[in-house]
């Protein structure tokens, strides 16, 4: 395999990554193992794991750490940059088009339309999770703790993600 | 600070504390980019967000890319995208280079524990979208409509994004 090859690979995957999020995985499970053998499955699922361990989107941690596997530094900067020029490329054309069109009445109609739209995406998608998750007393009490602080106290996500990071780091390792 | 060191600080962190993905990075960018350095509006918010959820790529990278160039043109969107994702490159290349084993027991708990946090950033992101998205009646009714497609009749995000921005059109230039 070529460093191109990793590329062209990492470059179809961006393209194809709508939306972002998990979807994409079995995607790279089709590329990366089932067609080209690159590496195992149980090679994928070890990246996958550490790819989900980190901060920053899904699809592009896994290209880093496939990409590292793959071919060390080399491969994973390749596959970092392929699986972001597809988002890059479309966003700027995409931006230079909206901030100079958004005054004009047509495109201010449609996002209005669709503004609502997103909002109904994303409670739906509370639904589901309240639907699946089977929760336990705890962490229903936390996440509920966590959502109160932030949305009636609006405080700062980050200080909300460190310490919450913070105690599960802690909690994970003195549990052995 | 010039707006390129300050899109660099801003989206670095957004990169390093993007934990969960999906809808629950939503939080985290608005506080950043709307109420802190409001380099967008709310409703210019929503908008990024639903560019985002029709084009290649997760939300950090579409957002960095977006704002970047519209603060600080060509130059701005490529400091902006390469900032947002060089937190998790680095961490997952570090962690690809020293972890060869990762116990699934430990990795299991750590994600578990994690839920509460993404959930809550989520309902926080979901509140804040859908009291800004709900303007007037017509969007509480679009949004009950987009509701209704996207869970009993199972529409696909694209195409009720597609339908109700069309709806939005019509009723936006015969009435606004």
């Amino acid at each position: 395999m070529k460093l191109t090859d990793l590329f062209f690979i990492f470059l179809k995957i961006g393209w194809l990554t709508l939306g972002g999020g998990y979807v994409m995985i079995p995607l790279f499970l089709e590329e990366i193992v089932k067609k080209r053998n690159y590496m195992d499955e149980e090679e994928f699922i070890k990246a996958l794991t550490l790819a989900q361990l980190f901060p920053g989107p899904i699809a592009f941690n896994l290209a880093v750490s496939v990409g590292y596997k793959l071919k060390k530094i080399k491969g994973a900067i390749i596959s970092a940059l392929a699986v972001v020029i597809p988002s890059f490329v479309s966003i700027l054309v995409i931006a230079i088009f909206f901030l100079n069109f958004q005054k004009l009445k047509i495109v201010q109609g449609f996002f209005y339309g669709l503004r609502p739209a997103i909002a109904s995406a994303m409670v739906l998608a509370v639904f589901e999770i309240f639907k699946k998750r089977k929760w336990n007393t705890l962490n229903f009490l936390s996440f509920l703790f966590l959502s109160i602080i932030l949305i009636v106290f609006k405080i700062n996500p980050i200080y909300i993600i460190i310490s919450s990071l913070i105690v599960i780091i802690l909690w994970v390792y003195f549990k052995n | 600070m010039g707006i390129l060191q300050e899109l660099a600080k801003v989206f670095f962190k957004i990169g390093l504390f993007g934990f969960g993905g999906g809808y629950a990075i939503i939080a985290l960018i608005r506080h950043l980019v709307v109420e802190e350095t409001k380099w967008l509006t709310n409703l210019q918010f929503i908008d990024v967000v639903a560019i985002s959820q029709v084009t290649p790529g997760p939300l950090a990278l579409n957002a960095a890319t977006f704002i970047g160039y519209k603060m600080g043109g060509i130059l701005g969107s490529l400091v902006a995208t390469f900032s947002s994702v060089l937190a998790p490159f680095i961490l997952v290349y570090v962690a690809s280079y020293f972890v060869h084993n990762i116990g699934k027991e430990k990795v299991d708990l750590y994600l578990s524990l994690l839920s509460p946090l993404t959930f809550a950033l989520i309902m926080s992101g979901t509140y804040s979208i859908l009291k800004d998205s709900i303007s007037d009646a017509f969007s509480i009714l679009l949004f009950f409509i987009s509701l209704f497609l996207g869970y009993k009749a199972k529409w696909s995000l694209t195409r009720i994004l597609l339908f109700s921005g069309i709806i939005g059109e019509i009723f936006y230039l015969l009435f606004k």
